[in-house]
């Protein structure tokens, strides 16, 4: 399982898509970073302390837009090239290989928002806030849980689904997730059987906006609530269990 | 094999264990704290401040995650929520008026959003905790006490509140309204009467106050005759309905938000509720600040306003021109 993780790792770092699109997004989120004027509460913010989670707000978008692309295609291509004749001859089982495919699409999805991280280390730099760099770095490995939750969703929806329907429905997810606490506000106004038909679908979708929250927390220095990262945990874990148990037809 | 399946168990065990760990934790020690030190301060409110107002008569239904541990004085215990929705408010459960709170800690990480979102930028924003000044304790405390006067209020005097509101859900939509009439004239209107209700409050000067006060009362009366030229019947009718009831309730509970703080001695944050007098808001957010303005000036004019407030709950405005008249 090992050398199938770093067989696929191998060959998406050597694609130029993760660089192209992670050197833009480094390039956007700086530039907007260094020249966007940003108010909250009718002040314009200047302080780095205050613009580093607006930052971040950018590298969490991008990262979880690499997270989709990087994922929602490992596992189909694999079924098409018919590598999986190669691999399951071995005696490796089918669940194996889809989860270890996963797991590199999880991985480079980590390395993405890695990448795209340096925008952030770059404006802390330049703002001249190196002790901010720290709590930055916690801070992007809370994201991480996210990102991986993400590509673990898209990785599994590939398995049965064709790309493009993957793909909408990982943004859709996305978004869903990351206005998860407002939507859950809207459904609770609800009455009746759309209340429960939209409570089961927002209890299906991971809550972005939980954990984005705690990771602002850190870097702000607030009171950081472990309660929504572990429940980002087990939905990791179940979304990867399920990877187990589902399989596609060979071709 | 086994092996994979028994340690990826085992990650699970873990999972779930610490969820249910973290779900049973409890109420933090500082929410705890907080509570006991509104209850202490009760009889002190209830003495120096609102005569009749006892914060310890109501039970204190406080939200973290999806418990609310009810505190009644030295008792507490847990129940699932009442409320469908997060939010900070008073309302009647088995007969009983309770305070709703959220923790310190649930209330800190929400911010603003329990009170609602501005925009979609602070919204955004509000995503990330951007806002990192935590709320102070005395600031929780003076909420704390908001929440339990509309407790009081909705114990007592729900009748007569009500009364008032016959309309409370038939919001103006102030744009469209504003869009029939000069926007820039009413807007001048509304902010000449935040200058002088400020002024008025701020000064030292007793007779400074009266002058300032009355013109206070005069400008507010020119834009109503202005708006009449303007406006349906109807509407003018439900913006002074409006402005009736949020002024006396909301506008009451705030001022008593502030003579916590006065009285835990935060007047850097005092000053902040003050300067919101004279700066316009929109929607009913305004007859918050308004209304506790008018309460200030009611404890220079008629230190006894505060036994008929909601009793005979004529609008604060009308009760301050009364107090002016023949000063």
């Amino acid at each position: 399982m090992g050398a199938i993780i770093i067989n696929s790792l191998r060959e998406k770092i050597r694609s130029k898509t993760i660089y192209i699109v992670g050197g833009i997004g480094v390039a956007i989120i700086l530039f907007l970073a260094l020249n966007g004027s940003f108010s909250f509460d009718d002040k314009i913010l200047t302080d780095c302390h205050e613009l580093v989670p607006i930052v971040l707000v950018m590298v969490n978008l991008f990262a979880s837009i690499l997270a989709i692309m990087l994922s929602l295609s490992t596992i189909p291509k694999e079924f098409e090239r018919k590598t999986t004749h190669l691999v399951l001859v071995r005696g490796i089982k089918q669940w194996q290989f889809i989860l270890a495919l996963t797991i590199s699409n999880i991985i480079i999805s980590l390395f993405s928002i890695g990448l795209l991280s340096i925008s952030v280390i770059i404006y802390a730099l330049v703002q001249g806030e190196i002790q901010v760099l720290l709590k930055i770095l916690g801070s992007i490995l809370i994201l991480g849980l996210n990102i991986s939750v993400l590509s673990a969703i898209t990785s599994w929806l590939s398995i049965k689904l064709p790309e493009t329907i993957t793909g909408f429905i990982g943004i859709l997810i996305y978004f869903v997730g990351v206005f998860h606490s407002m939507l859950s506000i809207f459904v609770k106004t609800r009455e009746g059987f759309s209340r429960f038909l939209l409570e089961g679908l927002m209890t299906l979708v991971p809550n972005f906006a939980a954990v984005q929250k705690q990771s602002g927390q850190l870097v702000t220095g607030n009171y950081v609530d472990i309660y929504p990262l572990v429940l980002q945990g087990l939905f990791l874990y179940i979304i990867l269990a399920l990877t187990f148990v589902t399989f596609r037809k060979e071709v | 094999m086994k092996k994979i399946f028994v340690i990826y168990g085992l990650i699970g065990v873990v999972l779930i264990s610490s969820l249910i760990y973290l779900g049973f934790q409890g109420l933090s020690d500082k929410t705890e704290e907080l509570y006991g030190k509104a209850l202490d301060l009760s009889k002190e409110v209830e003495e120096n401040l609102w005569k009749d107002f006892n914060f310890g008569d109501y039970p204190v239904a406080i939200r973290q995650r999806n418990t609310e541990y009810v505190f009644r004085k030295e008792e507490m215990r847990k129940r699932t929520p009442v409320l469908p929705v997060i939010a900070c408010t008073a309302y009647p459960v088995d007969g009983e008026v309770n305070v709703f709170m959220l923790s310190k800690e649930e209330l800190d990480t929400l911010g603003d959003f329990a009170e609602g979102i501005g925009n979609e930028e602070e919204f955004l924003i509000n995503q990330f905790g951007l806002d990192k000044k935590k709320m102070i304790d005395e600031q929780y405390l003076s909420i704390m006490y908001h929440e339990g006067l509309h407790a009081y209020q909705l114990k007592y005097y729900e009748k007569n509140l009500m009364n008032i509101a016959k309309d409370e859900y038939k919001e103006i939509d102030e744009k469209e309204v504003l869009r029939r009439v000069d926007e820039e004239a009413i807007v001048s209107y509304y902010e000449k009467e935040g200058e002088l209700l400020y002024q008025a409050i701020t000064t030292q000067d007793d007779k400074e106050s009266i002058s300032l006060a009355k013109e206070y009362v005069s400008a507010r009366k020119k834009r109503i005759q202005f708006l009449e030229k303007h406006w349906k019947r109807e509407e003018l009718e439900v913006l002074k309905e409006q402005e009736h009831y949020y002024e006396l309730v909301e506008g009451t509970a705030k001022y008593m938000e502030e003579q916590i703080l006065k009285y835990l001695e935060r007047e850097e944050i005092v000053e902040k509720y003050l300067k919101t007098i004279k700066e316009l808001q929109e929607g009913k957010q305004k007859y918050y600040n308004t209304g506790m303005g008018i309460c200030l000036l009611l404890d220079r004019f008629n230190i006894s306003w505060k036994k008929d407030a909601f009793r005979n709950p004529i609008p604060l405005n009308e009760r301050l021109e009364d107090a002016l008249e023949g000063l």
